[in-house]
Protein backbone atom coordinates (compact mmCIF):
# COMPACT_ATOMS: atom_id res chain seq x y z
CA UNK A 1 0.00 0.00 0.00
CA UNK A 2 1.18 3.53 -0.82
CA UNK A 3 0.61 5.99 1.98
CA UNK A 4 0.78 9.75 1.49
CA UNK A 5 1.38 11.85 4.60
CA UNK A 6 0.88 15.60 4.24
CA UNK A 7 2.83 17.41 6.97
CA UNK A 8 2.42 21.05 7.90
CA UNK A 9 4.37 21.17 11.15
CA UNK A 10 1.23 21.47 13.32
CA UNK A 11 0.30 19.49 16.43
CA UNK A 12 -2.24 17.63 14.37
CA UNK A 13 0.22 16.57 11.73
CA UNK A 14 2.40 15.35 14.62
CA UNK A 15 -0.57 13.20 15.61
CA UNK A 16 -0.64 11.76 12.09
CA UNK A 17 3.09 10.97 12.29
CA UNK A 18 2.56 9.26 15.66
CA UNK A 19 -0.22 7.22 14.11
CA UNK A 20 2.13 6.07 11.33
CA UNK A 21 4.83 5.23 13.87
CA UNK A 22 2.64 3.25 16.23
CA UNK A 23 0.36 1.33 13.91
CA UNK A 24 1.33 -1.91 12.19
CA UNK A 25 2.25 -1.80 8.48
CA UNK A 26 3.15 -4.36 5.89
CA UNK A 27 6.80 -4.63 4.89
CA UNK A 28 6.06 -3.54 1.34
CA UNK A 29 3.99 -0.50 2.29
CA UNK A 30 5.69 2.68 1.19
CA UNK A 31 5.31 6.22 2.49
CA UNK A 32 5.63 9.67 0.97
CA UNK A 33 5.95 12.64 3.31
CA UNK A 34 4.89 15.83 1.64
CA UNK A 35 4.95 19.43 2.73
CA UNK A 36 3.02 21.94 0.67
CA UNK A 37 4.40 25.46 0.60
CA UNK A 38 1.46 27.77 0.14
CA UNK A 39 1.87 31.31 -1.13
CA UNK A 40 1.09 33.66 1.76
CA UNK A 41 -2.40 35.06 1.20
CA UNK A 42 -2.33 38.81 0.67
CA UNK A 43 -5.43 39.27 2.79
CA UNK A 44 -3.52 38.77 6.01
CA UNK A 45 -1.39 41.77 5.10
CA UNK A 46 1.85 40.19 4.01
CA UNK A 47 2.75 40.55 0.38
CA UNK A 48 3.54 37.46 -1.62
CA UNK A 49 7.29 37.14 -1.88
CA UNK A 50 8.14 35.05 -4.93
CA UNK A 51 11.83 34.72 -4.06
CA UNK A 52 11.04 32.82 -0.88
CA UNK A 53 9.25 30.18 -2.91
CA UNK A 54 11.91 29.43 -5.48
CA UNK A 55 12.50 25.69 -5.43
CA UNK A 56 15.87 24.59 -4.08
CA UNK A 57 16.93 28.00 -2.82
CA UNK A 58 13.86 29.78 -1.45
CA UNK A 59 13.68 30.11 2.33
CA UNK A 60 10.29 28.40 2.46
CA UNK A 61 11.63 25.38 0.63
CA UNK A 62 14.73 25.13 2.79
CA UNK A 63 12.61 25.17 5.92
CA UNK A 64 10.18 22.62 4.49
CA UNK A 65 13.04 20.35 3.57
CA UNK A 66 14.38 20.63 7.13
CA UNK A 67 10.96 19.81 8.58
CA UNK A 68 10.59 16.78 6.33
CA UNK A 69 14.07 15.52 7.21
CA UNK A 70 13.25 15.66 10.93
CA UNK A 71 10.00 13.76 10.43
CA UNK A 72 11.75 11.33 8.10
CA UNK A 73 14.37 10.60 10.76
CA UNK A 74 11.62 10.13 13.31
CA UNK A 75 9.77 7.61 11.13
CA UNK A 76 12.95 5.81 10.14
CA UNK A 77 13.72 5.22 13.80
CA UNK A 78 10.81 2.78 13.93
CA UNK A 79 10.02 1.76 10.35
CA UNK A 80 12.19 -0.03 7.84
CA UNK A 81 9.81 0.71 4.98
CA UNK A 82 10.53 2.81 1.93
CA UNK A 83 9.93 6.45 2.91
CA UNK A 84 10.37 9.39 0.54
CA UNK A 85 9.90 13.12 0.98
CA UNK A 86 8.66 15.84 -1.32
CA UNK A 87 8.15 19.59 -1.12
CA UNK A 88 5.63 21.15 -3.46
CA UNK A 89 4.26 24.66 -3.89
CA UNK A 90 0.68 25.66 -4.48
CA UNK A 91 -2.71 25.53 -2.82
CA UNK A 92 -2.52 22.71 -0.26
CA UNK A 93 -5.78 20.97 -1.04
CA UNK A 94 -5.30 20.79 -4.82
CA UNK A 95 -1.63 19.82 -4.52
CA UNK A 96 -2.33 17.02 -2.07
CA UNK A 97 -5.17 15.61 -4.16
CA UNK A 98 -3.12 15.86 -7.39
CA UNK A 99 -0.13 14.22 -5.78
CA UNK A 100 -2.28 11.40 -4.43
CA UNK A 101 -3.47 10.80 -7.98
CA UNK A 102 -0.02 11.03 -9.59
CA UNK A 103 1.76 8.94 -7.00
CA UNK A 104 -1.14 6.45 -6.99
CA UNK A 105 -1.62 6.70 -3.27
CA UNK A 106 -3.88 4.10 -1.65
CA UNK A 107 -4.22 6.07 1.54
CA UNK A 108 -3.69 9.59 2.81
CA UNK A 109 -3.05 9.95 6.55
CA UNK A 110 -3.43 13.45 7.91
CA UNK A 111 -4.26 15.40 11.04
CA UNK A 112 -7.76 16.72 11.58
CA UNK A 113 -6.74 20.36 11.65
CA UNK A 114 -3.84 22.34 10.33
CA UNK A 115 -1.47 24.88 11.76
CA UNK A 116 -2.43 26.52 15.00
CA UNK A 117 -2.89 30.22 15.52
CA UNK A 118 -5.06 30.69 12.49
CA UNK A 119 -8.75 30.27 12.06
CA UNK A 120 -9.43 26.70 13.02
CA UNK A 121 -12.27 26.19 10.58
CA UNK A 122 -10.32 27.61 7.67
CA UNK A 123 -7.43 25.25 8.15
CA UNK A 124 -9.55 22.27 9.04
CA UNK A 125 -11.03 22.86 5.64
CA UNK A 126 -7.89 21.56 3.93
CA UNK A 127 -8.44 18.24 5.65
CA UNK A 128 -12.12 18.31 4.80
CA UNK A 129 -11.50 19.19 1.17
CA UNK A 130 -8.85 16.52 0.78
CA UNK A 131 -11.21 14.00 2.32
CA UNK A 132 -13.93 14.95 -0.17
CA UNK A 133 -11.76 15.06 -3.29
CA UNK A 134 -9.13 12.42 -2.65
CA UNK A 135 -8.98 9.59 -5.17
CA UNK A 136 -8.16 7.14 -2.38
CA UNK A 137 -8.89 6.24 1.23
CA UNK A 138 -8.20 8.85 3.87
CA UNK A 139 -7.42 8.49 7.56
CA UNK A 140 -8.04 11.61 9.59
CA UNK A 141 -6.18 11.37 12.86
CA UNK A 142 -7.69 13.17 15.80
CA UNK A 143 -5.75 13.37 19.01
CA UNK A 144 -6.80 14.82 22.34
CA UNK A 145 -4.39 17.68 21.95
CA UNK A 146 -5.32 18.84 18.50
CA UNK A 147 -9.06 18.80 18.95
CA UNK A 148 -8.95 20.50 22.35
CA UNK A 149 -9.01 24.02 20.99
CA UNK A 150 -12.80 24.07 20.51
CA UNK B 1 9.27 27.20 14.37
CA UNK B 2 8.49 24.30 12.11
CA UNK B 3 10.98 22.22 14.02
CA UNK B 4 8.88 22.47 17.17
CA UNK B 5 7.00 19.53 15.74
CA UNK B 6 9.01 16.91 17.54
CA UNK B 7 9.29 18.61 20.88
CA UNK B 8 5.50 18.67 21.24
CA UNK B 9 4.32 16.60 24.19
CA UNK B 10 2.71 13.30 23.46
CA UNK B 11 -0.89 13.86 24.28
CA UNK B 12 -2.88 10.98 22.90
CA UNK B 13 -5.42 9.80 25.41
CA UNK B 14 -4.98 6.16 24.60
CA UNK B 15 -2.25 4.12 23.14
CA UNK B 16 -2.20 3.68 19.39
CA UNK B 17 -0.94 0.15 19.86
CA UNK B 18 -4.24 -1.18 21.15
CA UNK B 19 -7.00 0.60 19.37
CA UNK B 20 -10.74 0.16 19.53
CA UNK B 21 -11.97 0.18 15.97
CA UNK B 22 -15.59 0.76 15.11
CA UNK B 23 -16.54 -0.47 11.64
CA UNK B 24 -19.73 1.05 10.36
CA UNK B 25 -21.52 -0.97 7.71
CA UNK B 26 -24.67 -0.89 5.64
CA UNK B 27 -25.69 -2.83 2.55
CA UNK B 28 -23.94 -0.53 0.06
CA UNK B 29 -20.85 -1.44 -1.93
CA UNK B 30 -18.85 1.39 -0.38
CA UNK B 31 -19.52 -0.07 3.00
CA UNK B 32 -18.31 -3.43 1.74
CA UNK B 33 -15.03 -1.64 1.03
CA UNK B 34 -14.65 -0.82 4.71
CA UNK B 35 -14.73 -4.48 5.63
CA UNK B 36 -12.49 -5.38 2.66
CA UNK B 37 -9.99 -2.85 3.93
CA UNK B 38 -10.04 -4.35 7.41
CA UNK B 39 -9.52 -7.78 5.84
CA UNK B 40 -6.49 -6.69 3.84
CA UNK B 41 -4.46 -4.85 6.47
CA UNK B 42 -2.28 -5.78 9.43
CA UNK B 43 -3.73 -4.96 12.86
CA UNK B 44 -2.12 -4.72 16.26
CA UNK B 45 -2.42 -7.74 18.50
CA UNK B 46 -4.54 -5.93 21.07
CA UNK B 47 -6.87 -4.09 18.69
CA UNK B 48 -10.57 -4.63 19.31
CA UNK B 49 -13.35 -4.32 16.79
CA UNK B 50 -16.99 -3.37 17.01
CA UNK B 51 -18.99 -3.90 13.84
CA UNK B 52 -22.18 -1.87 13.69
CA UNK B 53 -25.02 -1.37 11.30
CA UNK B 54 -27.55 1.38 11.76
CA UNK B 55 -31.25 0.83 11.27
CA UNK B 56 -32.68 4.12 10.16
CA UNK B 57 -36.41 3.59 9.95
CA UNK B 58 -36.84 6.76 7.90
CA UNK B 59 -35.17 5.00 5.07
CA UNK B 60 -37.42 5.07 2.02
CA UNK B 61 -35.53 2.97 -0.50
CA UNK B 62 -37.01 -0.36 0.48
CA UNK B 63 -40.60 -0.41 -0.57
CA UNK B 64 -41.35 -4.01 0.21
CA UNK B 65 -44.65 -4.83 1.79
CA UNK B 66 -42.93 -6.32 4.82
CA UNK B 67 -40.94 -3.13 5.25
CA UNK B 68 -44.16 -1.15 5.33
CA UNK B 69 -45.98 -3.38 7.75
CA UNK B 70 -43.20 -4.27 10.13
CA UNK B 71 -40.28 -1.98 9.39
CA UNK B 72 -38.32 -2.65 12.54
CA UNK B 73 -38.31 -6.36 12.01
CA UNK B 74 -37.31 -6.13 8.36
CA UNK B 75 -34.56 -3.59 8.84
CA UNK B 76 -33.27 -5.16 12.00
CA UNK B 77 -32.87 -8.53 10.39
CA UNK B 78 -31.05 -6.92 7.47
CA UNK B 79 -28.72 -5.09 9.85
CA UNK B 80 -28.14 -8.26 11.83
CA UNK B 81 -27.29 -10.16 8.69
CA UNK B 82 -24.80 -7.47 7.62
CA UNK B 83 -22.96 -7.39 10.95
CA UNK B 84 -22.91 -11.13 11.45
CA UNK B 85 -21.55 -11.78 7.94
CA UNK B 86 -18.87 -9.16 8.51
CA UNK B 87 -18.01 -10.59 11.89
CA UNK B 88 -17.53 -14.03 10.41
CA UNK B 89 -15.18 -12.70 7.71
CA UNK B 90 -13.20 -10.71 10.24
CA UNK B 91 -13.06 -13.61 12.65
CA UNK B 92 -11.57 -15.82 9.94
CA UNK B 93 -8.96 -13.17 9.23
CA UNK B 94 -8.24 -12.29 12.88
CA UNK B 95 -9.21 -15.35 14.94
CA UNK B 96 -7.52 -14.08 18.13
CA UNK B 97 -9.06 -10.61 18.20
CA UNK B 98 -11.96 -9.43 20.26
CA UNK B 99 -14.90 -8.77 17.94
CA UNK B 100 -18.32 -7.48 18.83
CA UNK B 101 -21.36 -6.57 16.79
CA UNK B 102 -24.19 -4.19 17.45
CA UNK B 103 -27.27 -3.05 15.57
CA UNK B 104 -28.05 0.58 16.20
CA UNK B 105 -31.15 2.54 15.47
CA UNK B 106 -31.84 6.14 14.71
CA UNK B 107 -30.40 8.74 12.38
CA UNK B 108 -27.18 7.21 11.02
CA UNK B 109 -24.70 9.91 11.93
CA UNK B 110 -25.95 10.38 15.48
CA UNK B 111 -26.09 6.65 16.07
CA UNK B 112 -22.48 6.17 14.94
CA UNK B 113 -21.15 9.14 16.93
CA UNK B 114 -23.05 8.11 20.04
CA UNK B 115 -21.78 4.56 19.78
CA UNK B 116 -18.19 5.73 19.20
CA UNK B 117 -18.42 7.82 22.37
CA UNK B 118 -20.00 5.13 24.53
CA UNK B 119 -17.62 2.43 23.38
CA UNK B 120 -14.61 4.85 23.52
CA UNK B 121 -13.67 4.09 19.94
CA UNK B 122 -10.22 5.21 18.77
CA UNK B 123 -11.00 4.87 15.09
CA UNK B 124 -14.16 4.76 13.00
CA UNK B 125 -13.81 2.91 9.72
CA UNK B 126 -16.45 3.54 7.12
CA UNK B 127 -17.08 3.46 3.37
CA UNK B 128 -17.17 6.78 1.60
CA UNK B 129 -20.73 7.12 0.50
CA UNK B 130 -23.13 5.14 2.57
CA UNK B 131 -26.53 4.31 1.28
CA UNK B 132 -27.69 7.87 0.70
CA UNK B 133 -25.07 8.40 -1.95
CA UNK B 134 -27.37 8.64 -4.93
CA UNK B 135 -25.95 11.76 -6.46
CA UNK B 136 -22.74 13.72 -6.20
CA UNK B 137 -24.21 16.30 -3.88
CA UNK B 138 -25.24 13.96 -1.13
CA UNK B 139 -22.48 11.55 -1.93
CA UNK B 140 -20.49 10.84 1.14
CA UNK B 141 -22.58 13.05 3.35
CA UNK B 142 -22.66 10.55 6.18
CA UNK B 143 -18.91 10.11 6.10
CA UNK B 144 -18.39 13.86 6.15
CA UNK B 145 -20.79 14.39 9.01
CA UNK B 146 -19.27 11.56 11.00
CA UNK B 147 -15.81 12.99 10.41
CA UNK B 148 -16.84 16.42 11.60
CA UNK B 149 -18.37 15.25 14.89
CA UNK B 150 -16.34 12.15 15.63
CA UNK B 151 -14.64 12.02 19.03
CA UNK B 152 -11.83 9.97 17.49
CA UNK B 153 -9.90 9.32 14.29
CA UNK B 154 -11.87 8.43 11.19
CA UNK B 155 -10.88 6.41 8.18
CA UNK B 156 -12.85 6.83 5.01
CA UNK B 157 -12.33 3.82 2.78
CA UNK B 158 -12.75 4.92 -0.74
CA UNK B 159 -11.91 2.57 -3.50
CA UNK B 160 -11.85 -1.15 -3.83
CA UNK B 161 -8.94 -2.37 -1.85
CA UNK B 162 -7.26 -5.60 -2.84
CA UNK B 163 -4.33 -7.66 -1.74
CA UNK B 164 -3.13 -7.42 -5.31
CA UNK B 165 -2.36 -3.75 -4.78
CA UNK B 166 -0.21 -4.62 -1.82
CA UNK B 167 2.08 -6.67 -3.98
CA UNK B 168 2.63 -4.06 -6.66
Amino acid sequence: MRVLIPIDGSECSKAAVDYIKERPWNKDDSFLLVHVVEPIPVDIGIAYIPAAYTPDEGAAFTQSEALLQVVLGDLKSVLTNQIDTKVIAGPAKAEIVDLAQEWKADLIVMGSHGRKGFNRLLLGSVTEDVMKSAPCSVTIVKSAHCSKSE
Amino acid sequence: MLLNLLSAPKTNLRSLTNMKILISLDSSSSSQRAIDFALSRPWAEDDEFLIVSVVDVDRGDMSMASAMTSPNKTFNSEAERIVSEAKELLHNYLPQHKLETRCLSGPIKQAIIECAKNWSADLILLGSQGRQGLNRLVLGSIAEEVLRDAPCSVQIVRRKFSRREDQS
